[in-house]
């Protein structure tokens, strides 16, 4: 191992070095490798940034790539509604860096991005700067709290978890679940659209459904949707319910979460105050908060404008956003869109910096829900660019014709060959 | 002996005995070659970067493949089939019956239609390209020794070496490939869902449903 002092650290990093970047060694990491002056960092290890990382490496092993993220593992939401359903752990649904970033040659760094100096190319922490020349931005989701009266973000998703990031969230709501009585109320409010996950909402009410008919057969469940109908799958979801959860599900439109009062676990819509037993409060959703800092939010203050062949920001130069924060067009926020667009990223990073032709993006969307122990639905799309804009390709994709249990056995490969691709 | 065409096979203008007599074939694999010969052009240099369509991108249209059926295409999760590495006709064969719905599925029956068949050579040319890395699964040792002597009475001549190889390219490779995955296309096949051409269906006609399922389990248990 080389021992990096400062000055050859400063010439491994070329031009960004001169902001007053620490060695990658201070974040924890492996001495950079040289590769002549192209380094991309990586901001975010999920569905968008692993994928990216790993294909940058693939396409180019010129390209020195840093994967930056908070944690040293990665927790998927997808499936996650079935651990709150009980049929699942968590733990099934963690991925580990170190044979990805050992296969590929990535260098990865565990800690707390604060800022983003975008004319400095660098990104700022708590354990000093990292220079870039182009930085992928793969940050999710984060909340807009302030847009509920009364909800306080330190403390509320203790009380009214929103479980809609996978992991300690998740295991709140579960445990909530098992310790209310039979015949107790669980509320869901769902968040206007664009979230992370359309279906999501819906199939988690399957799961807690599919719990309380095994459990707690006297429960019920309101749904204060603050969408005029269900996002997703609406077809599917409503035969699901009528057929497996008749009479447990009470469903209510247009019913947006305005004020809650965490105390006696009761939230307000302009219409109504509803009380729960547990109560599950999704929050309206942003980009994640580093998008927020580093200037990347545009004109609707929530999402990231990209061109839709780079994914490179329109706020600000080489910084490229892709997943869940990025604003893709028709693409839904999925993983499974995290994963096309961190491949079509990638291929066109790799154009840019070798001064090639860039390529127009082709995506694809999939995107399984589990309504019952054994049946699944799907909905499907490809995405193609015209006049600039991501739109789904015309006279395709679509949901399942009817509920699935063939497809409840390829959701369950499909998950493991892209948390696979994810982590190899 | 009646003869019944598959619609896979005038898509592709197959002849039964395999050789390319069809004009329609040559054409086809003299388009394939004059696509690879294109994509194996360097990128011209450009003093600025211009922007490529995807429709003759094989890797662009191919890499958004891959999250369902794993790294490279190369499955890790039964029943999902491994494509990497599979043969370009085959993959060509199956994409058109899907766009023709002449062969079942679940979600590639209503991804397909969102690709020329431009777009689908390119694509199944890329997959194809990629290494085939065969399974690693648990298979049936008793079925596997009696599917060894079925192989070698009735398969043997088009899937080549235990299945590593085929006599044509619009024959799958199975050496490897997910058991379940296998079962499940057979039994559409069996089921009379999903047309084979003739020189197939004599085979299978010779076969009990038993000595079939053998044989699958041989295949599963090539590595």
């Amino acid at each position: 191992m080389i021992h990096w002092n400062r000055r050859n650290f400063v010439k491994a990093l070329g031009v960004g070095s001169a902001m007053g970047c620490v060695p990658l060694s201070a974040w924890g990491a492996s001495d950079p490798l040289k590769t002549g002056g192209k380094r991309v960092v990586v901001l975010g290890g999920g569905f968008g940034g692993t994928i990216a990382a790993k294909t940058l490496r693939m396409a180019d092993p010129s390209i020195e790539v840093v994967l930056v993220d908070r944690e040293t593992s990665y927790v998927a939401c997808p499936t996650s509604n079935l651990v709150i359903g009980g049929s699942r752990t968590i733990e099934q649904n963690r991925i580990g860096y170190d044979k990805l970033v050992s296969h590929h040659g990535i260098t990865f760094v565990q800690g707390r991005v604060t800022a983003i100096d975008p004319a400095a190319k660098t990104l700022i922490g708590a354990k000093g700067a990292i220079a870039y020349d182009r930085l992928i931005v793969s940050p999710g989701i984060d909340f807009r709290f302030e847009e509920i009266r009364g909800y306080d973000p330190a403390t509320t998703p203790q009380i009214m978890p929103h479980a809609y990031k996978g992991g300690e969230q998740t295991l709140l709501l579960r445990k909530q679940l098992e310790k209310m009585p039979d015949g107790g109320v669980f509320v869901i409010a769902i968040p206007s659209f664009p979230i992370r996950c359309p279906p999501g909402p819906y199939e988690r009410i399957c799961q807690v459904a599919w719990y309380f008919k095994q459990a707690k057969p006297k429960s019920k469940i309101i749904v204060l949707d603050a969408n005029p109908d269900i996002l997703s799958k609406g077809r599917l979801f409503r035969k699901a319910w009528a057929k497996y959860y008749d009479g447990m599900i009470d469903y209510r439109a247009n019913q947006g979460v305005v004020r809650v009062t965490p105390a006696s676990r009761t939230v307000h819509t302009e219409v109504e105050d509803v009380r729960g037993d547990v109560v599950n409060v999704i929050p309206p959703q942003r980009a994640g908060n580093i998008a927020r800092v580093a200037g990347l939010i545009g004109p609707d203050k929530s999402w990231c404008p990209i061109n839709a062949t780079t994914f490179e920001s329109t706020m600000q130069k080489n910084i490229h956003v892709i997943g869940d924060a990025c604003v893709a067009g028709a693409m839904p926020k999925s993983g499974y869109s995290a994963n096309s667009e961190a491949k079509v990223c990638a291929a066109n990073i790799v154009a840019l910096m070798n001064g090639k032709e860039t390529t127009e993006m082709s995506g694809i969307n999939v995107c399984y829900s589990t309504i019952s122990a054994k049946e699944v639905v799907s909905v499907a799309g490809v995405y193609a660019v015209k006049d600039g804009k991501i739109i789904a390709v015309p006279n395709s994709g679509g949901v399942s014709p009817d509920l699935s249990e063939v497809e409840a056995v390829y959701a369950s490969s499909w998950l493991k060959n892209i948390l696979t691709e994810m982590s190899t | 002996m009646k003869q019944r065409k598959s619609l896979g096979s005038i898509a592709l203008g197959r002849q039964s005995s395999g050789q390319p007599r069809n004009p329609g074939l040559t054409l086809r694999l003299a388009g394939l070659f004059v696509l690879s010969l294109a994509l194996a052009q360097p990128a011209a240099s450009a003093p600025f970067p211009k922007k490529g369509k995807a429709a003759g991108n094989g890797e662009m249209l191919a890499q958004s493949c891959f999250a369902c059926h794993g790294p490279r295409g190369a499955s890790v999760a039964s029943p999902m089939p491994i494509i990497g590495g599979q043969n370009a006709a085959y993959l060509m064969d199956a994409m058109m019956a899907f766009k023709n719905t002449t062969r079942p599925a679940t979600i590639m029956t209503r991804l397909v239609d969102a690709y020329s068949e431009q777009e689908i050579i390119a694509m199944t040319q890329y997959i194809a390209s990629q290494p085939y890395v065969r399974a690693q699964q648990a298979v049936d040792g008793a079925k596997v020794e009696i599917g060894r002597e079925v192989y070698a009475r009735a398969c043997k001549k088009c899937h080549i070496d235990g299945g590593r190889e085929s006599s044509e390219s619009e024959y799958p490779l199975l050496a490897g490939q997910w058991l379940p995955y296998m079962q499940m296309s057979m039994a559409d096949i069996l089921a009379g869902k999903r047309p084979v051409d003739d020189k197939f269906k004599a085979a299978l006609d010779k076969l009990s449903k038993d000595e079939i399922d053998a044989v699958l389990h041989f295949f599963a248990a090539q590595r």
